[in-house]
């Protein structure tokens, strides 16, 4: 049976409100209570076609526009509160989300590239290319100055090769670990790409640095230069593979299993690498909402941030934000290492749980606490009326009866002035909420 | 609806019609107010100033601001148009005079922490000439959402609430309105008692004692001992210490702070005295700031900065003294290995000038655009001393150049040029740099004049204060330590900045780029209003004077 058989709803299986949050929390950051009932009503097929349509979205062009006046503060947390803010507002956030996920990929930190307006430029190439086809993205990406600087390209030159772009190239970008390629490879493909530099902030190819002399990668031969390795290395069966795994496990379920994995490689070279009609395919499969896909993801930190800021309509401090998910482990333009985020359940370290425990309950408490949902929850009626508007607000309404209890006794027990306060606290101790 | 419109719309009638407090048998409006109450504010002769303002210059300039033109043609604007509409039918005359009528003889605002609340409860007072349209006025209110009201009785009189945050009751002629049950009910109490509160502690009584009661327009008193407004005893950094010390410490035996608000034709004068003994005057010359074109601000200070340096440890925390030894070590490196305390502290004067000028030249880049800033000492002997620190200035670039080189980038040069017969010092770029970070767009530059030595972030800064000195053109405008500023060159600095501070604005608050550049624009046009400012402070009291264009 074809894993990626579309989901056909049916009186066991309809298409619901718990389905169609799913759907958007995976390809967004959530949705409220109307987006969801939209969707519903919408069905599957329309639903995830919604998610793909281009529109106007003039505040989010006017926040993209300030890039290069954010950069030149030349301070990372604004960087991070603008890109945070980008999210947070996004009308269509698909995109958005496919740009977190590459900057995961093609992981580049600020620590070493320094200039924070190739950071914004770069960001700018995952948001414009992230749901195109991948060739595209990975020549941009392989000619992206910030993540030259970030291997260290301008070292690689003619006779002294680099082999760091060219190593990460095969085993981070295109092909993974055990992909088909030898250290033969690495070397060749670095000779490949002597004289890909960086000059005044601008990609150039240096020709004079370059190695002009026949190299072999994967089995071709010819005078490769970094773009012929880069076209090499992506039409390759084992690239398709590696990349659809990684956005199945980032946007479904961890663990694919090896016939799964082939499946989603074959089906991500069928659509011609091209990200967005592989992701169309992979909402509107019947996997994707299978048991152990849904409500089994950890959400990474910047997910839940943005989530809940665009769910209960607060508006902080966007740089206290960007701190707040860095405590939790996600330092936006900041990754640990070349490889990016672990991700998965390694978000949940001791640290990074405080961490997530205190970000609702610092968000409560600032000056700027006037969200929305705190409203709400001051015009309840009762006790039982604010928490069911918190949970439906922030996490469909799904936990169990035992929790709501707890949760009801305690908003009884604080009082109205305190209620909204005291309940967000209290949602960040539910795992519904970092689980989604 | 945005609160900033109906503060704007609503004020001016509130301070049109608050009279002079008159008591006539009833408490004073202090004498309502629970006597551990933190901080209280009073509005009173506010009317004859407002009157005043009519048909005066700035109400002339205010109409034909920018800013009172978005607020006509604002949403909120249109929406409180109907507020105030309803409001007249409802209570048969223009909105403004009822709330000016209901605040006629006194207007005051008490706060006082509340346990388990972030937001200290607030207790509004507002008194008129007739108790009775006071009582309509508050009926008029409770037919607004008439079914959530509930009244109940505190010393036999009524007292209305409406949720959990708005609590009213009649006091005589005093509408007492109240965002905590418990605040509400003791001023309920103390008009029962016929007074005491606040009026009677000894604090209040002795800051009001001082104030000068019937020429100002405003009155505020803050029980610093009642709050815990505890200032350390230690400031956390040495430049903190060495700027407030001596004022955190007249603060710290200070009981109490008053403050009274002057209107003056020309604008406001806010002065307040601390409620501590007034240290012995000291006989002290004006301190002079130099006039230089585009000028947005001057601080100027008097500081021994010797005798700081001995007292240090007892001064600043111990954490911050590693950092001044560092500092000590760095500066022997400029200075040929001699002891800062001893031998370089001691060659200045007390004076020191911190100067801040727009900058003409384009902006490099998109990113934020910093005003050059200057700092300047006197020296006891220019003539020995002023060398040698030039030859520092050389060293500070030989540093700089140093880290440049470890950073990739190109190295400066110095240069002296000849400004107006002064040689200032400063350091050029090799070559334009493509990319200007913020660092890299300074240019230090050192002049002397007189008994001056100016360090200063531009050349162009660097020069025309070197002139100003030389040529004495100074301003004097008193002893204590001042803090002047230019308010359109202010407003241009700004502007220049406009949208780095959009940047900013939708940063912290989450704003969309729309909502942002219009607060910006209300701020900037707001700013337009005003002629400058001038702060004097000097340990046990501050003076704020603002003008007005």
């Amino acid at each position: 049976m074809d894993p990626l058989a579309p989901f056909e709803p049916s009186a066991a299986e309809p298409w619901d409100r718990r389905r169609a949050a799913h759907l958007l929390r995976r390809a967004g950051f959530g949705a409220g209570a109307a987006e969801v009932a939209d969707a519903v009503r919408a069905g599957p097929e329309r639903a995830v076609a919604a998610l793909f349509e281009e529109g106007d979205d003039p505040e989010h062009a006017a926040t993209l526009a300030l890039g290069n006046a954010v950069a030149a503060r030349e301070d990372v947390a604004d960087l991070q509160a603008w890109w945070l803010l980008r999210m947070v507002r996004a009308q269509r956030p698909l995109r958005e989300k496919l740009a977190l996920f590459w900057h995961g990929h093609f992981a580049t930190s600020a620590a070493k590239v320094g200039d924070l307006r190739l950071l914004a430029r770069q960001n700018r190439l995952f948001l414009e290319r992230g749901l195109g086809p991948f060739e595209e993205l990975l020549r941009g990406a392989a000619r992206d100055p910030a993540l030259l600087l970030y291997l260290d390209s301008n070292a690689n030159r003619r006779g002294h090769p680099n082999e760091n772009f060219a190593r990460e190239l095969m085993e981070l970008f295109t092909l993974g670990l055990g992909g088909g390629f030898g250290e033969r490879d690495v070397q060749e493909a670095a000779r490949a790409c002597t004289g890909w530099h960086v000059r005044d902030g601008s990609f150039r190819f240096d020709e004079a640095l370059h190695d002009p002399a026949p190299k072999t990668v994967l089995g071709a031969s010819g005078a490769w230069t970094g773009d012929d390795v880069a076209r090499l290395c992506a039409r390759r069966p084992e690239c398709a593979r590696f990349v659809a795994r990684k956005l199945f496990v980032f946007f479904a379920r961890e663990d694919p299993e090896p016939p799964l994995v082939e499946a989603l490689g074959e089906r991500f070279r069928a659509e011609g690498l091209h990200v967005g009609r592989f992701l169309r395919a992979l909402f509107r499969a019947r996997t994707f909402y299978e048991p152990r896909a849904m409500g089994t993801r950890v959400k990474g930190p910047v997910e839940l941030v943005v989530e809940v800021v665009r769910l209960t309509g607060a508006r902080p401090d966007f740089r206290a934000l960007a701190r707040a998910a860095g405590a939790m482990g996600q330092s936006l333009f900041q990754p640990p290492n070349v490889k990016g985020w672990d991700g998965g359940r390694r978000w949940l370290s001791g640290a990074a749980l405080l961490a997530r425990l205190s970000f609702l309950a610092r968000l409560a408490e600032a000056p700027g606490w006037d969200a929305p949902l705190a409203r709400r929850v001051d015009g309840a009626a009762d006790a039982e009326a604010a928490v069911d508007a918190v949970l439906e607000a922030t996490v469909d309404g799904a936990v169990p009866e035992g929790a709501r209890r707890r949760l009801v006794e305690l908003a009884g027990r604080l009082g109205p002035v305190e209620r909204a306060r005291g309940l967000f606290r209290a949602l960040g101790a539910l795992p519904e909420l970092h689980v989604g | 609806m945005n609160p900033r419109f109906v503060a704007l719309a609503l004020l001016p009638a509130l301070l049109a019609g608050a009279g002079p407090a008159s008591d006539n048998g009833e408490a004073g409006l202090p004498g309502l107010v629970p006597a551990n109450a933190g901080v209280y504010f009073e509005l009173r002769g506010t009317g004859r100033l407002v009157g005043d303002f009519r048909g005066s210059r700035l109400e002339k300039r205010l109409l034909e601001s920018p800013l009172w033109k978005r607020f006509q043609a604002a949403p909120e604007h249109d929406q409180l148009q109907f507020a105030l509409l309803w409001f007249e039918g409802h209570f048969g005359q223009r909105a403004e005079r009822t709330l000016a009528d209901a605040a006629s003889e006194g207007l005051a605002l008490a706060l006082r922490p509340v346990p388990g609340r972030a937001q200290p409860g607030a207790l509004l007072l507002a008194r008129g000439a007739s108790a009775a349209r006071q009582a309509r006025l508050i009926e008029g209110f409770r037919k607004v959402g008439e079914a959530e009201w509930k009244t109940t009785e505190v010393e036999g009189l009524p007292v209305h609430a409406r949720g959990p945050a708005l609590h009213v009751a009649l006091l005589g002629r005093t509408i007492a309105l109240s965002s905590h049950a418990g605040l509400l009910a003791e001023a309920v109490r103390l008009h029962a008692r016929g007074g005491g509160g606040l009026s009677a502690t000894e604090g209040f009584r002795s800051a009001a004692a001082g104030a000068r009661r019937r020429g100002s327009a405003g009155f505020a008193f803050l029980d610093l001992a009642g709050l815990g407004a505890r200032v350390p005893e230690l400031l956390p950094n040495p430049l903190l210490a060495l700027l407030f010390a001596e004022h955190a410490r007249a603060l710290r035996a200070a009981p109490w702070v008053r403050a009274e608000l002057e209107l003056t034709g020309a604008g406001a004068v806010l002065q307040s005295s601390w409620g501590a003994p007034a240290a012995p005057a000291r006989a002290r010359d004006a301190i002079a700031i130099p006039v230089v074109p585009r000028r947005v601000g001057a601080a100027a200070v008097r500081r021994d900065l010797q005798a700081f340096w001995e007292a240090r440890e007892r001064l600043v925390p111990p954490t911050a003294l590693a950092g001044l030894a560092q500092f000590d070590t760095t500066l022997s490196i400029f200075f040929s290995g001699r002891p800062l305390g001893d031998e370089l502290l001691s060659e200045l004067e007390p004076d020191l000038l911190l100067v801040a000028a727009r900058e003409e030249q384009p902006a490099p880049g998109p990113g934020p655009r910093l005003p050059g800033f200057a700092l300047v000492f006197r020296l006891r002997e220019p003539d020995r001393f002023g060398p040698r620190l030039e030859v520092a200035f050389q060293t500070l670039l030989g540093i700089i150049n140093a880290d440049r080189g470890q950073k990739g980038l190109e190295p400066f040069r110095l240069e002296t040029t000849a400004v107006d017969g002064l040689e200032v010092l400063t350091m050029r770029p090799l070559a334009p740099d493509p990319h200007p970070t913020l660092e890299g767009s300074l240019r230090w530059s050192a002049v002397r004049a007189r008994d001056r030595f100016v360090l200063a972030s531009t050349l162009g800064l660097a020069a025309s204060l070197g002139t100003a000195f030389r040529n004495g053109a100074l301003e004097t405008p008193g002893p204590e330590d001042r803090l002047v500023l230019d308010g359109p060159e202010l407003r241009r600095a700004l502007v220049e900045n406009e949208e780095q501070l959009v940047v900013d604005e939708m940063l912290k608050k989450g704003s969309t780029r729309a909502v942002a550049e219009r607060s910006i624009r209300d701020f900037l046009d707001l700013l337009d209003l005003f002629a400058g400012a001038d702060v004097a402070v000097t340990p046990g009291s501050l003076r704020l004077e603002v003008r007005l264009r």
